[in-house]
């Protein structure tokens, strides 16, 4: 019996390892864009593992295990961003300028433009708009993830993005899109 | 012509970006250059996210996992 049960346990891990394996390059895509820097990017996701791990129990087998590890790493995320905060005001850009170019950059917005914009976000915009507009989560599985009402995740996603519009609005890049579409 | 038929304002929601996507061929100037902002948004942020989700996993994550999976029981 006990032989048993410590089977079931083995099988058990083992598949939870194979899932967040699954899940690490959606964690660090989401750390990524959250922290706009992609060595504290995987620190995050790396705290996020080893928290997961250690609370697996609390884990509800049969649920989405990516949902439960973004609501983590976002945990892991604020909790180091109001001591940050307490310590040095991130300066516009630094953290922008550590992550590698995406090739696909050319006459789009400009990138470095862009990543501090969303640096400039309030985080539960920022977050919101990443979750909605790119980690592709509907908006009631956004709310779960951040804990809020689904109400307030779609006026968090509205009002990110108008914010990062009026941001971007000023940049060359953006100015030649005006033109272009007026 | 047939103005009836024709929808003043076609509403398309970008599925992917879940950013509603205004389109209305007379609309003012100025909504129109939003909306392409909009959509530059939407692209831009699929962009810094799809570049890290295709990448390989880095090592330390698979040494982590094993790390954990053999200390534990």
């Amino acid at each position: 019996m006990t032989e048993e049960l410590q089977k079931q346990d083995v099988a058990d891990t083992s598949s939870i390892k194979a899932d967040m394996i699954a899940a690490i390059p959606s964690l660090r895509a989401f750390a990524v864009s959250l922290s706009g820097n992609a060595d504290r990017a995987d620190d995050l996701v790396q705290e996020t593992l080893v928290k997961a791990w250690s609370h697996l129990s609390s884990f509800q087998a049969g649920t989405n295990l990516s949902a439960w590890l973004f609501t983590i790493l976002r945990n892991v995320y604020y909790s180091e961003y109001r001591k940050r905060r307490r310590e040095v005001a991130d300066s516009d850009g630094a953290f922008a300028a550590q992550l590698a170019q995406p090739a696909s950059q050319n006459d789009h917005m400009d990138f470095l433009d862009f990543t501090a914009a969303m640096q400039k976000l309030p985080p539960d915009q920022r977050e919101a708009i990443i979750l909605v507009g790119a980690s592709g989560l509907s908006y009631e599985e956004a709310a779960a993830v951040c804990s809020c009402a689904v109400g307030t995740m779609k006026s968090r996603v509205n009002r990110g993005r108008n914010r990062l519009a009026e941001l971007l609005a000023s940049s060359p890049a953006a100015q030649k899109i005006i033109a272009k579409a007026g | 012509m047939n103005e009836v038929d024709k929808p003043k304002m076609t509403k398309k929601a970008d599925k992917e970006s879940g950013i509603r996507v205004v389109e209305n061929r007379s609309v003012p100037k100025a909504q129109a250059q939003q909306s392409e902002i909009q959509v530059q948004i939407g692209r831009q942020l699929r962009t810094v996210y799809d570049d890290v989700l295709n990448q390989p996993i880095p090592d330390r994550f698979m040494e982590l996992l094993q790390k954990l999976d053999t200390s534990k029981k």
